[in-house]
């Protein structure tokens, strides 16, 4: 049945691009039967890059980002709460009202925020383990990515995303256009072939089947040429060759933030950058982004000359100017750079207020799903310490045990 | 017991135990009620005084002679559900013209009929689908037979189409052999008449001379099979859809689509033209990229295409790419 799901799917898609090659002639027709053909509008690089799925799919609003978080957790905790309450039903006779109890203060479903917590755990550890594998940065930063699209459609409480981390990886390796088989990869992760490709159709389906990524290190580059023409001889080249890398390396790390939720790979690349050396880019910002507008004017416009001279005579009018202009003609591709700053200045913030999980944090939350899972586990334990306890040892650091177990 | 033996012998029928080592002409049948396999002889044997069951222990399916074919496929679930296909797709049979050209509908239709024959293969609610099956029919029977027939006229013409072709073809190639072998007795020509006309003249001819004007004659002869291979190629030039041989209603849509596709514009991969004012300049002299111009003086590189410019254009353009997207505006 897949099969008729995925031909559906290329048909559908088709009927897209169908659509927007049949709806030229019609306008044809209605503007007029000569060939004078009313152009389109033009395909910026922007329009290519609102093509991307990176784009379509998994680029988000701040608040549709948290409102899907709420929903994949919600799913997850309804079915986890049935399950108890069966596992309760089905052994009412059996079990004793401090066991229901202590299943009832143990089991307790994960929130979003713990999820979210665990899952960023885990990507690290994903980061760590693929560097530890020598492999390409590309192919770390597609598995990152990878791995937290795949848990931003389902929960953790369904997938261990222990199971996961090889997965991942070892997709992204395939990719990528990085191929190590199944064999040589377990071998290397030190991990089982089955257990690799256990969930890797699931993982392809959670990725709706998108595969490629747009990250920031091209961008990286190019930034690191284009900083090199504009600011040509006020920029000392090895001092521009250090910051490369650093920021290469700061961008993984950027990675494991949210910011791939909410910008583009420029605009991140931009953002590592400007916490790197903020008056380098700021003055390469201006120069590159202020000045073009206004040789833009003197090309395109009759009343440049005095647009000129108003620029001379105060600031504040060229902005709004700028501004009307921009409006009136279909310059939509012009970028605004105070707008651009501002967001840069939002994308720095949220990679800075990354935090590392740490791994006491993990294990608890990682113990709550356990014990959702396997209620049975604390059932057996109860009982273990009611036993020790009548034995004679009055040991009441009854915590004291649990932890030490859970962990 | 039963499988255990058919897989046992493959070419033994299982009823009269005849195999073909015995007789060399053994011919399997099935009957699409059950699928069992009976030697062509016991067929005859036993249906042929009417309807009788299943001579396989435990099946008490009655088949009929009739329905009797030879299996295609080896693995019978395959042969079962390439024959309900069959059954099926002969009575869903509309197409996406059918739908006036609404993919979402006909998508909907096709999925419908997946459905059918899925549960008709898989033995779920055979029942509750037999009667869908028949309903479909009894409602639709006279759009089913108008495709049915369009079918067969479409298939038809395909095979008149690809009999044009291929005769077309055989002409063309009769004639280049033609050409060739006039080419040659030309050149033949040409040298006897050379020596020929050099003999017979006297020494104050320029030889060059005579060789040119020898030459030049052979030139102008042009056969007549070469200029009917010419109108022969003018021929499946013009007429790319053989246009003879279609039916007028076909011959109508064809025309329709040649005029739409003269109306659309030239292909453009990005649906729409490139915007060519790019945020950058590629100023090659002006980057210190130690790591990319290393590559450009090794070999292996620049013999497989490696272009520096290319790759300082790609890095720039993916770092302007999306940067004036604003995705918590865009998206909100």
């Amino acid at each position: 049945m897949s099969s008729i799901s995925a031909e559906k799917d290329t048909t559908t898609v088709s009927e897209d691009t169908n659509t927007g090659v049949t709806n030229i002639p019609n306008q044809n027709e209605l503007s007029s039967n000569k060939e004078e053909i009313k152009r389109p509008k033009r395909v910026t690089d922007d329009d290519l890059y609102r093509r991307s799925s990176q784009y379509r799919l998994w680029s988000f609003t701040t608040d549709s980002l948290r409102e899907k978080r709420f929903l994949v957790n919600e799913n997850a905790t309804l079915k986890v709460k049935d399950s108890l309450n069966k596992f309760i039903e089905d052994k009412q006779n059996s079990l004793s009202d401090i066991e229901i109890q202590t299943i009832k203060s143990k089991a307790v479903p994960v929130t979003p925020d713990e999820e979210l917590k665990l899952v960023s755990f885990y990507a690290k550890k994903v980061q760590m383990i693929a560097q530890h594998l020598n492999l390409p940065t590309e192919v770390v930063a597609t598995s990152i990515i990878f791995f937290k699209r795949f848990f931003l459609e389902n929960s953790v409480t369904e997938f261990d995303p222990k199971d996961l981390v090889h997965t991942t990886i070892f997709l992204a390796c395939k990719s990528e256009n990085y191929f190590i088989s199944v064999d040589s990869f377990a071998k290397k992760a030190k991990s089982k072939r089955d257990e690799i490709l256990k969930y890797e159709f699931k993982l392809l389906e959670s990725l709706k089947f998108t595969l490629l990524n747009h990250h920031p290190y091209k961008p990286l580059h190019g930034f690191y040429l284009d900083i090199q023409n504009v600011l040509h001889g006020k920029v000392d080249l090895n001092y521009m060759g250090k910051i490369y890398d650093k920021c290469k390396k700061k961008i993984t790390d950027a990675l494991l933030t949210d910011v791939v939720y909410h910008f583009t790979p420029p605009q991140i690349t931009l953002a590592v950058f400007l916490n790197e050396d903020e008056q380098l880019i700021r003055r390469y910002l201006e120069l590159k982004f202020s000045s073009t507008e206004t040789n833009q004017f003197t090309d395109s416009t009759t009343t440049a000359t005095t647009n000129n001279n108003n620029n001379n005579n105060n600031n504040a009018n060229i902005t709004e100017n700028d501004d009307k202009k921009n409006g009136n003609k279909d310059e939509e591709n012009k970028i605004n750079l105070e707008s651009l700053l501002n967001i840069i200045l939002d994308c720095k913030k949220m990679i800075a207020s990354y935090q590392t999980i740490s791994t006491q944090d993990a294990k608890l939350i990682y113990a709550k799903i356990y014990y959702c899972k396997n209620p049975n586990v604390i059932v057996q334990k109860l009982k273990r310490k009611l036993e020790q306890a009548s034995d004679g040892n009055s040991n009441k650091n009854t915590e004291h045990v649990d932890k030490k177990q859970s962990t | 017991m039963n499988e255990y033996e058919e897989e046992e012998n493959k070419d033994m029928c299982p009823i009269c135990k005849t195999d073909r080592y015995l007789s060399p002409d053994l011919k399997f049948l099935v009957n699409p009620e059950c699928y069992h396999k009976i030697c062509e002889s016991c067929v005859d044997r036993i249906f042929s005084l009417g309807p009788a069951q299943c001579p396989y222990k435990g099946c008490d399916k009655i088949l009929r002679k009739n329905k009797f074919k030879t299996q295609i496929f080896d693995d019978v679930s395959v042969e079962k559900e390439v024959d309900i296909r069959k059954r099926v797709f002969n009575v869903f049979n509309k197409t996406l013209q059918d739908f006036n050209g609404n993919l979402d509908e006909y998508n909907k239709y096709l999925e419908d009929r997946e459905d059918i024959v899925y549960n008709l293969d898989h033995g779920i609610d055979v029942d509750k689908m037999e009667e869908k099956l028949r309903t479909y029919e009894e409602l639709n029977k006279q759009l089913i037979q108008a495709n049915l027939e369009r079918f067969k006229q479409d298939t038809e013409s395909f095979k008149q189409r690809q009999q044009f072709e291929k005769e077309m073809k055989l002409k063309k190639r009769l004639l280049e052999r033609q050409i060739e072998e006039e080419e040659r007795a030309n050149k033949r020509w040409a040298k006897r008449e050379i020596v020929n006309r050099l003999t017979t003249s006297n020494l104050s001819v320029d030889t060059n001379e005579v060789i040119d004007s020898v030459k030049n004659t052979v030139k102008l002869k042009k056969s007549s099979a070469r200029r009917k291979l010419e109108e022969l190629n003018r021929v499946l030039q013009n007429n790319p859809y053989f246009g003879a041989n279609m039916n007028p209603q076909n011959n109508k849509t064809m025309m329709m689509m040649m005029m739409q596709r003269r109306q659309l514009e030239p292909f453009t991969p990005f649906n729409g033209d490139r915007d060519l004012n790019q945020r950058y300049v590629v100023t090659r002299d002006q980057y210190e990229d130690p790591f990319i111009q290393d590559l450009e003086k090794r070999k292996e590189y620049t013999a497989s295409g490696f272009r520096v410019d290319y790759t300082y254009d790609r890095l720039l353009n993916e770092a302007f790419r999306g940067l004036g997207c604003i995705i918590s505006e865009e998206l909100a």
